[in-house]
């Protein structure tokens, strides 16, 4: 039996790569300067969303996306709904500032209890700017539901179950899970497809819902600042310098020294 | 006129552009060897993404965003890849069908909303296109229908359409029975009816096979192909002078806008990288001041194609304002890639690098849509009328009279 699911994705806003070239941290804070590079929607969650519709496409239901973050974060809910979900929701609020993993977990999965009557929670294994990959698992245990990560691919959900692959090393190992469960996905899954035409309307027509930390049921002491065990001490560019270096002679000569100063430098095994 | 685009617009440019990233952008190495594969896939990839839409109301299964969202769309498509916007011909699709209605509409509407089915105008003929009275081509009264003759040239991606609007003579434009543009009448022509074929794709500027030659050897089209049925009968300059100019000449500003539009990000993008003397070139006040004329020009194109397509959209009739827009962004475009190739130096002429395309793919358009002579003629039609107002901006054509006089 194919039952219609209730679906919702945690999509996080992180900078356009299209403007990396202007992105800087600030030697203080240790955060990024973001000031005027646009957000998109983290390309692995762009795979979560793609998922999730597939599935709404195949088996009905319903497609919610959540995510946290400033007021501006609505733009990549907007695009969210330009793909075709049908319903999005921003956690946006000073409280639930300055969040490391667990505490942005705890929020999102307070939203998720809050949009209820959920079977599956999707989300990208690892986001573009920070890809510490916690989140999803995170998620899950705040909801008390199982998790899978590195899912590459779903080969089937049927009467409340459903089979994953999970992308190991060397591999991948073949899951079987109830529903509720979290899947955090890979690039694998699939490719997300560009927005229809008619998603300038849907994007444009369409209103994020937006809570607050008073609008959803959680542990203050659990979110923002004040719930996140983990900070960055430092921070640091690596810059890689080049050494210039001529070798010349006859074309024998200069690879039997390439040769020996690879050997030096430990690149080579001694001959 | 509000001086930005509507949210809606805004989004159809990123879903355009986002289209380009994943289809057109990484497949350019492709594109420069003329590779056929690649245009054969695209011919049906843009309509069936409903690129074609944005002109089609939304209770007929469009967006109904506009005009401006088309030439934002098609304008978006040519700076990934000056002369890949096959949009423009499922437009032309629904136009055609949308005019004709009837037994043409019930034909093709339901394939054009689906993305299946594309059409172009086919008026030039050998001897010229501008010069309509002089057409050649003749169209033979029989019993229930009409057979055609002659051949038409120059038609972009002609092979790739599944019908045309084609402009015959239907009289003598010297008889008093059927005066100068009385003498001319529109027919859709499916390109499965016997004695219609392609007959050479022509090598161009822009790249090999870009142009088509129709032949017309005895073609019969049914009564209900007439445009405008018995009443269409030499009215058939009306129909296809729209079509040209709400379809041809704003995505011709499209695709030019493009051109312009790519130049530039290119150019800057490459005067930010490129060191000259221990310093990007963006620095030297030579190449800003390049830089700074293309901006101009983008913005100057853009703004006039953008009124002339928000005229339209508002249901206004803008025939100068599109000749208006056309004239220029086609020069911008000339302008913008050749500053593109300069910035480039050496490489702006190489095959591997966009800015050769740019600058190759422009005079393509300078005929489609009306040449830079024809528009000047409406143009000073329009500013010269006796009740034009010098002091207003240019008004519609259809207050200036001349084609705007010309019913269905």
């Amino acid at each position: 039996m194919m039952e219609p699911l209730n679906i919702v994705v945690c999509i996080k806003p992180v900078p356009d790569s299209r403007y990396w070239d202007r992105l800087s941290l600030d030697p203080n804070t240790k955060v990024l300067r973001r000031e005027g590079i646009p957000i998109v929607i983290s390309p692995l969650d762009r795979n979560a969303i793609e998922e999730a519709l597939r599935i709404r496409e195949a088996m009905g239901g319903k497609v919610t996306v959540i995510s946290m973050g400033p007021p501006n974060t609505v733009e990549i809910l907007a695009w969210a709904y330009a793909l075709g979900v049908d319903d999005a929701v921003l956690l946006t609020d000073r409280a639930f500032a300055g969040a490391d993993t667990l505490a942005t977990a705890s929020a999102l999965a307070s939203g998720i209890r809050k949009i209820g009557d959920y079977d599956l929670v999707l989300l990208g294994n690892e986001s573009l700017d920070g890809s510490t990959g916690q989140v999803g698992p995170q998620v899950a245990e705040f909801l008390g539901i199982p998790h899978v990560t590195g899912v590459e691919k779903i080969d089937f959900i049927v009467d409340g179950r459903l089979r994953v692959r999970s992308k190991i090393e060397f591999g991948y190992m073949v899951i079987e899970t109830g529903l509720p469960v979290t899947l955090a996905v890979t690039r694998e899954i699939n490719d997300p497809r560009v927005p229809p035409v008619f998603g300038a309307l849907w994007a444009t027509e369409k209103e994020a819902k937006q809570w607050t930390a008073d609008d959803v049921d959680v542990d203050r002491a659990t979110i923002g600042l004040d719930g996140s065990p983990t900070y960055v001490p430092e921070v640091a560019n690596i810059e890689v310098q080049r050494r210039g270096e001529v070798l010349e002679g006859e074309p024998a000569e200069i690879a039997r020294q390439l040769l020996e100063k690879l050997r030096a430098d430990g690149v080579l095994p001694d001959a | 006129m509000p001086f930005e685009l509507t949210p809606a617009e805004e989004m159809s440019r990123k879903i355009a552009r986002e289209y380009c990233e994943k289809y057109i952008i990484p497949r350019r190495k492709e594109l420069m060897t003329d590779d056929r594969e690649m245009w054969d896939e695209e011919a049906r990839r843009q309509t069936r993404a409903g690129l074609h839409l944005h002109i089609v109301p939304r209770e007929e299964g469009g967006t109904g965003i506009g005009y401006v969202a088309s030439c934002i769309t098609i304008e978006e498509l040519c700076a990934a890849w000056p002369d890949l916007a096959f949009a423009i011909y499922g437009e032309f699709a629904y136009y055609f069908a949308k005019r004709c209605g009837g037994a043409v509409a019930e034909k093709y509407m339901p394939g054009i909303i689906k993305g299946d089915i594309l059409a172009t105008p086919a008026i030039t003929e050998p001897s010229g296109g501008s010069d309509m009275l002089g057409l050649q081509g003749t169209a033979k009264k029989v019993d229930g229908g009409w057979v055609l003759n002659g051949r038409k040239c120059f038609q972009s991606e002609g092979h790739y359409c599944d019908f045309v609007m084609a402009l015959f003579k239907t009289g003598d434009p010297n008889d008093p029975k059927t005066p100068g543009a009385r003498s001319l009448t529109a027919f859709i022509v499916d390109r499965e009816f016997d004695g219609f074929r392609v007959s050479r794709l022509e090598n161009t500027l822009g790249r090999k096979g870009d142009l088509t030659e129709f032949v017309f050897d005895n073609v019969f089209v049914p009564d209900n192909f007439v445009v405008g049925e018995e009443r269409g009968i030499g009215r058939g300059l009306g129909p296809v002078f729209s079509a040209v100019g709400d379809i041809g000449r704003m995505t011709i500003c499209g695709m030019l806008n493009g051109i312009t539009l790519g130049s530039y990000r290119t150019a800057v993008r490459y005067a930010r990288e490129r060191k000259l003397y221990g310093r990007p070139i963006s620095e030297l006040q030579m190449i800003q001041a390049r830089i700074a004329q293309m901006t101009v020009d983008l913005e100057a194109s853009r703004a006039l194609t953008y009124r002339a397509a928000w005229l339209r959209t508002k249901g206004i009739r803008a025939d100068a304002e599109q000749a208006t827009a056309k004239n220029y962004a086609e020069k911008a475009a000339v302008r913008c890639a050749e500053h593109c190739v300069k910035i480039h130096g050496g490489y702006g002429v190489v095959e591997d690098y966009m800015p050769h395309h740019y600058y190759r793919h422009a005079p393509m358009r300078f005929g489609a849509g009306g040449t830079e002579e024809s528009l000047s003629i409406m143009i000073a039609n329009a500013a010269l009328r006796d009740d034009a107002n010098p002091d207003l901006s240019s008004k519609s054509m259809e207050q200036a009279g001349w084609w705007g006089q010309l019913d269905w």
